[in-house]
């Protein structure tokens, strides 16, 4: 017989599902194009994730390990096309969200999603999911230096963009 | 309204809309039918023939990315990263989802096992000839051989015996002239890549250069703008284009000390002139600034890391490889790629090549590594220190390393000179795997004596000859010189 697994899942993939879903979905907005494009893109990184919940389920943060792979997914020149594509066809009115932000937010979008990619997702993840630099990093897979770099020119970049002060940085 | 207020603004609003809707049933995908696939085949061709281009490309992505094991963060990274590579690898826009599960993501080689090739080269001489406790050899981190390969720059030293340069005749073994420099550090003395009779150093805020043969100095390039110009704390050596990075800092009077926020400078040595430009990363706690052969690319080392910056797009991209020695080497097809070495347990082999490759104005991140000696080539991990160094020519791709210890230590590369040339890209496609041949020679340094007798190595531009130190298991340190023409 064998032994029972000795590392109890702390959360069901449903329960993770319905905690983390509108957090990843809003992400997924500020890194994609278009409302259909980031839906699929978290339903890609929730995919795999599911597909491999028996191990992904044991991490400290699950979290971190589907945000990894769906900014690995954004980032993909081929995942990109794909998406966009996917997107397109699915445009018909099978979107389930509907994101319209009024005008003055809607150009803030546009300047994030307008950065370099990593200036992009560290904005995004600073500002949309409130990690910290040793946070960003993990997901990343890559230095606070590097984060810090990163985010100090994407906010230089956006206050450039839309033409504002930074502000003090909230690090 | 200032950037944070408008930030916060919009994720405020974007969180109340997300609130507001309901979260729908997960569905997991599965496979797309044939008209859907048909449908995305069709508005692909629509959008137009470069994004044809992207969807038909195969699965050259499917390499070796290289990352920490053991911590629980690293498997949820090499997880992670590995189901994105499952996709590419999977990805010339076929329908189905693939089934089965992903490949482990243990570090692995991408490269086809070399094969150690016969010794076809000439038996290494011994260049100099040192007395006891006295250490002549090539300087770790930059080359020992001027722009035509005529001369040979050597340091000498030892406990008890000033440090000087030595410009050495590779011929002989002759010394040709012994050069006393005000350097801010004794490996930070390089040759002038456009001139093969002198020697460039930075002095204060200025680069320095001298004729090694009338033992004349002058101004390089003077930067009043600057207190002090430093090239970091290992040595950062100019490019075969003639440029140079080096740090630009300023004292802060409160402190009497060296301020932070150091900025790059790019300096032009043929025109005396540089472009400044901020540090890629760091504040001027950077290790190395190396510039690659033709100066667009420059390598930072900055702890455990290399941050490899485009200077032209300001695209970064960084490898963590546990700190390990590196050089710039030109492959067959041009491009510029860093050899590395390391004899770290958690980097996957001894000599390691990063080809940075780039996607528009992006790097695509992380950086692709390919394993060309390592465990999977059937070697082991060396115990102890590796150095490197590679060809910046281009009639070889030729990288050489020295593995620290003695010929009869405990690993097959332990006191070895590793002599790997890289053939060919073996596909069309760019990150497809080298082609490697590589030889290996005994070359008895056993690091008896310290840092100074380690076993440094150079190898000139045409990738023909190579010079290494060795004690010999003595107390003393000389230079040898290789033919290797003739190797792999």
């Amino acid at each position: 017989m064998n032994a029972p697994d000795s590392v109890k899942l702390v959360e069901t993939f449903d329960a993770y599902y319905r905690r983390d879903y509108r957090r990843l979905l809003g992400l997924a907005y500020m890194l994609s194009r278009s409302d259909s494009a980031s839906e699929d893109l978290v339903q890609d990184a929730l995919t795999e994730a599911h597909r491999k919940w028996a191990t992904v389920g044991r991490y400290d943060d699950p979290g971190s390990w589907v945000r990894r792979v769906m900014i690995n997914k954004s980032t993909s020149r081929f995942r990109r096309i794909r998406t966009e594509t996917r997107g397109l066809i699915r445009l018909a009115g099978q979107t389930q969200h509907s994101i319209d932000p009024s005008e003055p937010n809607a150009e803030v979008w546009e300047a994030v999603r307008a950065l370099p990619t990593r200036q992009a997702q560290c904005v995004a993840l600073h500002y949309w999911e409130d990690h910290s630099l040793n946070k960003i990093a993990e997901i990343l897979q890559c230095s606070t230096e590097t984060v810090k770099t990163h985010l100090a020119r994407g906010r230089k970049a956006l206050a450039s963009t839309l033409a504002t002060h930074e502000g003090g940085a909230s690090l | 309204m200032n950037l944070n207020d408008r930030l916060n603004s919009a994720v405020t609003e974007l969180r109340q809309e997300l609130d507001h809707d309901s979260i729908p049933a997960f569905e997991p995908k599965r496979q797309v039918s044939l008209a859907s696939a048909a449908a995305a085949v069709f508005v692909a061709l629509v959008i137009g023939a470069g994004l044809f281009a992207f969807v038909t490309m195969t699965s050259d992505e499917a390499k070796v990315t290289v990352t920490s094991p053991s911590e629980n963060s690293s498997a949820q990274s090499d997880d992670a990263n590995n189901s994105e590579q499952s996709d590419d690898a999977n990805n010339s826009e076929q329908p189905e989802e693939p089934e089965e599960e992903p490949a482990p993501t243990e570090i692995e080689t991408a490269i086809s096992a070399p094969e150690p090739a016969p010794a076809d080269y000439s038996l290494p001489t011994q260049l100099t000839n040192s007395g006891p406790d006295e250490y002549i050899a090539p300087q770790p981190g930059s080359s020992a051989w001027n722009a035509d390969d005529s001369l040979l720059l050597l340091y000498r030293t030892g406990e008890e015996i000033a440090a000087a340069h030595a410009v050495v005749d590779p011929e002989t073994g002759e010394t040709i002239a012994e050069l006393a420099v005000d350097a801010i550090d004794i490996e930070q003395v390089y040759w002038h890549p456009l001139d093969p009779q002198s020697i460039i150093w930075l002095e204060e805020n200025r680069v320095m250069s001298r004729d090694v043969l009338t033992q004349e100095d002058a101004v390089v390039a003077a930067f009043e703008q600057c207190d002090v110009l430093t090239s970091t704390r290992f040595p950062g050596p100019p490019s075969i284009s003639g440029h140079m990075a080096v740090t630009c800092h300023l004292f802060d009077p409160t402190t009497e000390d060296l301020a932070t926020g150091a900025s790059l400078l790019i300096v032009d040595l043929a025109l005396g002139t540089a472009t400044e430009a901020e540090l890629p990363v760091g504040d001027g706690e950077v290790e190395a600034l190396v510039l690659s052969p033709s100066g667009d690319l420059l390598a930072q080392r900055l702890g455990r890391l290399i941050v490899i910056t485009d200077l032209a797009s300001g695209a970064m991209a960084e490898l963590d490889l546990s700190n390990p020695d590196f050089a710039w080497v030109v492959l067959p097809d041009g491009s510029e790629a860093l050899a590395l070495a390391s004899y770290h347990d958690t980097t996957p082999g001894t000599v390691l090549l990063a080809r940075p490759e780039f996607v528009g104005s992006d790097f695509v991140d992380p950086i692709v590594v390919d394993v060309l000696i390592g465990p999977d080539a059937g070697d082991e991990y060396p115990p102890s220190g590796t150095h490197i160094e590679a060809t910046v020519g281009t009639n070889e791709s030729r990288i050489v390393a020295t593995v620290r210890g003695p010929a009869s230590g405990d690993s097959p590369l332990t006191g070895q000179l590793i002599i790997v040339t890289i053939t060919g890209l073996a596909g069309a496609g760019r990150n497809d795997p080298p082609t490697v041949k590589y030889t290996t020679l005994d070359h008895e340094g056993a690091w008896m004596n310290g840092y100074w007798s380690n076993n440094t190595v150079s190898v000139n531009a045409a990738g023909t000859r190579v010079v290494w130190a060795s004690d010999a298991g003595t107390d003393s340190t000389n230079t040898y010189i290789l033919d290797i023409a003739g190797a792999n």
